[in-house]
């Protein structure tokens, strides 16, 4: 007689099929029917402890997993919802910064290594600084604490020259 | 009749976008059991089970414009926890693979052989040997094919619901499935009546 295996089982019970060889098998052999029927305890203690696990629960743990769920959902959105605002900021205040950086880096270049127009406008500047004249000499500010005697002198040629013509 | 089980799924979700909260918190009420049951009937752990339902219906939230109410939520929930079930899986599968080849174990016990003809304390005792060596055969296949398993003898899913939470064929889950008992056979070769000659067995 050729008998069958458990794997056999478990394929025509995962299958839904029963073969017409194995169920008239399980007629007439009580030994593999009796495997069989292990097989199906097998399978119906399995969704037995699926149920128990769901009913062996309390309202206070289906509770505390929706609070966890509420917390981590509310969470998550609040995240994004910051995320929607901020990275838009970030982004703006990382360009100023860098923006900033790259225009003293290149003030600042400038300066050690001036660039040949900024140097020809420097040298005249300078030059022409030096080669101005002063309007009047007795205005110099080493004079400053003689201003009245410098008015005096002035006062005294024009006088003279007043009194000569 | 409460304003829980008064008000659609579809509304609940048009005023979670809208913002109100309360809305989604009877969402959340309604489905928890059936995805928390998925989740254990994969993973038969309730730690585990728990942080993946946590995890199906953060996600859910955060994807909720993006459900397009071509199936129902449920299924849409339901999907969604047996893909979170099946990375918690590929994790398991990966930590196995690595204990055994530590261990340098093909398994971690010998099975007894199934006898018929014994008392009834024997037999729960040869039962719960079978058990532990179909969930240790079970443990060694891929992920999906786990899934598919366990979605059909834990959870007591036909091959039509199974393929619709999928989003596969059910000639396609028929597939998986009888590749995944190729697989149990192989591994549960010791599985056969001692009694019966090797050229009896099938």
């Amino acid at each position: 007689m050729k008998h069958f295996a458990e794997t056999d089982f478990i394929e025509a019970l995962s299958l839904d099929i029963v073969q017409p060889d194995l169920a008239g098998h399980l007629e007439e052999c009580a030994s593999c029917r009796s495997r069989f029927e292990a097989v199906e305890r097998w399978q119906q203690s399995r969704r037995e402890e699926t149920a128990r696990a769901i009913d062996g629960r309390s309202e206070s743990d289906w509770a505390a997993q929706r609070k966890e769920i509420a917390s981590r959902t509310f969470d998550s959105r609040n995240r994004f919802a910051a995320g929607r605002f901020l990275a838009p900021a970030a982004a703006a205040l990382l360009i100023a910064v860098l923006g900033g950086t790259f225009w003293l880096d290149r003030a600042s270049l400038e300066v050690a290594h001036p660039g040949p127009a900024r140097l020809a406008a420097t040298t005249a500047e300078s030059e022409a600084a030096v080669a101005l004249p002063s309007s009047d000499p007795w205005a110099a500010d080493s004079l400053a604490g003689w201003q009245e005697a410098v008015d005096w002198e002035t006062w005294l040629e024009e006088t003279e020259s007043g009194g000569a013509s | 009749m409460t304003l829980e089980h008064a008000l659609p799924d579809g509304r609940l979700i048009e005023q979670t976008l809208a913002g109100d909260d309360a809305a989604f918190e009877l969402l959340v009420r309604r489905h928890q059991k059936s995805v928390y049951r998925v989740a254990w009937a994969i993973l038969r752990d309730d730690a585990e089970a728990d942080s993946v339902t946590q995890d199906t219906f953060v996600q859910a939230f955060m994807h909720l414009r993006r459900f397009e109410r071509r199936s129902a939520l449920e299924t849409w929930l339901t999907r969604i926890v047996v893909n979170r079930a099946r990375d918690v899986l590929r994790q398991r599968q990966s930590l196995r693979a690595r204990f055994l080849s530590w261990s340098g174990k093909d398994r971690d016990e010998k099975f007894m052989e199934p006898a018929d003809d014994r008392p009834d304390a024997e037999r729960d005792v040869l039962s719960a040997e079978l058990s532990r060596s179909i969930d240790w055969a079970v443990g060694s296949l891929s992920a999906r094919q786990q899934v598919i398993f366990r979605l059909r003898h834990d959870d007591g899913r036909s091959l039509e619901e199974i393929a619709s939470i999928l989003g596969l064929r059910a000639g396609t889950v028929r597939a998986h499935l009888f590749r995944a008992l190729q697989k149990l056979r192989r591994d549960l070769r010791e599985w056969a009546p001692a009694s019966l000659p090797a050229g009896e067995r099938t």
